[in-house]
């Protein structure tokens, strides 16, 4: 028989049997709550023939296989999420070689962990992006024709191009910062994450700012009037909201 | 609104969102009983995406 291991999806605390009746784990596996102290851990058991690290490091490539292991291993955060109230997501593909070996980490771990559950009790992610339209590097001002047609003219010019484009990163960090700085001040927490490729956004303006914030969910609806009072502010910027979510982003471990 | 009416009125996230967040933050365990994907390089994923849209892209355009 091939050699298995306990996938972990999340920890939380107080989670009612029965409450995931109808989720099922990766693969369609049962999931089952493991419990150490006051704290629990939803599992599945994977094949390490398909989970292995040897096998992870090659399915890695394949953004097939990660979309469908993402997808699946958000279902199961968000269910715990619903049905306790508390969760604490776990990296994706973290896999324990037995039961045992998960309350021994869940044990190892426990100040840690109660730590990040006590962090983020009560409190969603939101997502917030700013695009910003590239500004047209405007080459021709102020040189008149006689004078574009000789080599300083032209080399003048060029610095001039090179300058403004410089300056439009600069506006744009200044910009992205600004927006960063008042959206996180209606937060608890917050975490900037690498701009995402335009081609992956679907937006034809650069992403400047790619933002996560924890947010209590008693504030959320003063969050959004942050929100739409920068997107009247700042007309030229277009801001994108998501949310709320679980919290992804703020259960990363102190010592990790 | 609750705690709770306020999570079911959630919105599903995007992939490229949620490879940032499972692969980038979250709860990581390591050890020698723990197979993880902890060091996984974000830039290479994000890659990985960018060359699948635009063969998608080119694709359609066929």
């Amino acid at each position: 028989m091939a050699e298995t291991g306990a996938y972990i999806y999340a920890a939380c605390r107080r989670i009612e049997p029965g409450a995931l009746d109808g989720i099922t784990g990766l693969r369609d596996a049962p999931l089952r709550i493991l419990h150490q102290r006051d704290l629990a851990a939803v599992v599945s058991t994977v094949d390490l023939d398909e989970f292995g690290e040897e096998a992870l490091r090659h399915h890695f490539e394949d953004l097939d296989w990660l979309e469908q292991v993402a997808r699946r291993h958000d279902e199961v955060i968000r269910a715990v999420w619903l049905a306790s109230g508390l969760v604490a997501p776990f990296r994706l593909a973290t896999i324990c070689r037995t039961d045992d070996n998960v309350r021994e980490r869940l044990e190892t771990r426990y100040d840690e962990l109660t730590r990040a559950l006590d962090r983020v009790e009560g409190r969603s992610e939101w997502s917030v992006k700013a695009f910003l339209p590239a500004e047209p590097v405007n080459a021709a001002a102020d040189t008149d024709d006689e004078a574009a047609s000789t080599g300083t003219a032209y080399l003048l010019r060029r610095r001039r191009e090179l300058d403004q484009r410089q300056q439009a990163a600069v506006d744009a960090d200044a910009i992205a910062e600004a927006i960063h700085h008042e959206v996180a001040v209606a937060a608890q927490a917050c975490r900037r994450l690498p701009p995402q490729d335009r081609r992956l956004t679907g937006y034809a303006d650069p992403m400047i700012l790619n933002g996560s914030y924890l947010v209590d969910d008693r504030d959320a609806g003063s969050f959004r009037a942050v929100i739409d009072q920068l997107v009247a502010q700042r007309p030229a910027v277009q801001l994108m909201v998501d949310g709320p979510w679980p919290p992804y982003s703020f259960t990363t471990l102190e010592s990790t | 609104m609750n705690e709770v009416d306020a999570r079911l009125q959630s919105q599903p996230i995007s992939v490229v969102d949620l490879l940032d967040r499972l692969l980038g933050t979250g709860v990581v365990l390591a050890g020698e009983v723990v197979i993880s994907m902890a060091g996984v390089d974000l830039v290479q994923v994000h890659l990985a995406a960018v060359i699948r849209t635009v063969t998608d892209e080119l694709e359609t355009m066929r």
